[in-house]
């Protein structure tokens, strides 16, 4: 067995066994999971009916596991574009995991488990491990969240690779609301205070506002940018 | 060949990007810990990304639908109350009866 592989192990093993999951992490992850499933099998569906086979479909989303980009990058390549020009639409809306991934912050203990567990790293695992107290609380929910949304995630693209043409029409239009769903009930327990309160509107407004002219996954990054004057009105306080 | 390029070529970009967050996280190392972690920018940084990817899934391309701003209203409203996973189950099905009405 190479020595990687056996790292690599390890490292799984190590992020797996960090606790028992608790009930409200199961019921976290079967709530992002059961949308994230649903939402990958039309997307599954879309790929085949595109020209991809079943297997490039479920490879896209084991090996990438980001829907948004998975489907920009399908309707780019669909569309005519190069396949660089693919990737970087694809690439561009996926700038956001970089932001959940360094608002974890303290969840990764060692350089293995970084490497081992970046690949978790989703706006609903992330979410849901932010919505905890301590660090060992959102290492555990991130493990939890992340391993049962990537199976779910890669489950359901295969079911509707497989099965596309038996999904029900529209199917992703009765979805849009859960979605819309699942992440305002992750950001309402974190606003404790007038100053989050504030962040979370104005995050909303701007990435609104963005969403009508910049490209996918840009207004999430602007949003985002709306901690800045929060922040700067906090340290003005405490001078 | 031009599938499998994308594939493969978004998997490295992806993960690239998610370790690239996750290792800036852990430059900031042990003095970001502690009391430091509610201060400034990163303890709001959760609140700012989540309302905004939540506002991607109510307005999209900028246009607020309403079946989805009531789903993701009613979540918020239930959430505090009656736990996530009902939250979203309440959302939904309200998001989709003003769909469908």
């Amino acid at each position: 067995m190479p020595a990687g592989y056996a790292t690599a192990r390890a490292a799984v093993g190590r992020l797996a066994a960090v606790k028992t999951p608790g009930s409200s992490d199961i019921r976290l992850a079967v709530g992002a999971s059961t949308g994230a499933a649903v939402y990958s099998a039309v997307f599954g569906a879309l790929a085949v009916q595109s020209g991809w086979s079943v297997w490039q479909a479920v490879a896209a989303s084991a090996l990438v596991h980001a829907g948004g980009s998975q489907l920009a990058g399908l309707a780019a390549l669909g569309g005519g574009a190069s396949p660089v020009a693919a990737l970087a639409v694809g690439t561009l809306v996926n700038l956001r995991l970089g932001v959940f991934g360094f608002a974890l912050g303290d969840v990764f203990g060692s350089w293995r488990d970084r490497f081992a567990a970046s690949h978790l790293v989703s706006d609903e695992s992330a979410g849901a491990a932010l919505t905890r107290a301590t660090a060992a609380e959102r290492r555990r929910t991130f493990v939890t969240v992340g391993l049962i949304l990537f199976t779910g995630w890669t489950a359901g693209t295969l079911a509707g690779a497989a099965f596309g043409t038996a999904l029900p029409a529209g199917a992703r239009g009765s979805l849009d609301p859960a979605a819309a769903a699942v992440f305002a009930a992750l950001v309402v327990p974190l606003v404790r205070g007038v100053r989050e309160a504030a962040t979370a509107v104005a995050a909303a407004g701007v990435t609104v506002v963005a969403a009508a002219w910049a490209p996918p996954g840009v207004p999430v990054l602007l949003g985002a940018l709306a901690v800045v004057p929060a922040a700067l009105v906090r340290k003005r306080v405490k001078v | 060949m031009a599938i499998w390029f994308l594939i493969g070529g978004l998997a490295v970009t992806t993960y690239l990007v998610r370790l690239g967050g996750v290792a800036l996280a852990a430059r900031r190392g042990a003095k970001a810990s502690g009391e430091s972690r509610a201060d400034g920018m990163v303890a709001l940084l959760p609140v700012a990304l989540l309302a905004a990817v939540a506002a991607t899934q109510v307005a999209p391309q900028g246009d607020v639908r309403p079946p989805l701003l009531c789903a993701a209203l009613a979540a918020a409203v239930a959430a505090p109350r009656l736990g996530f996973l009902p939250a979203i189950l309440t959302g939904g099905t309200v998001g989709a009866l003003i769909t469908w009405w």
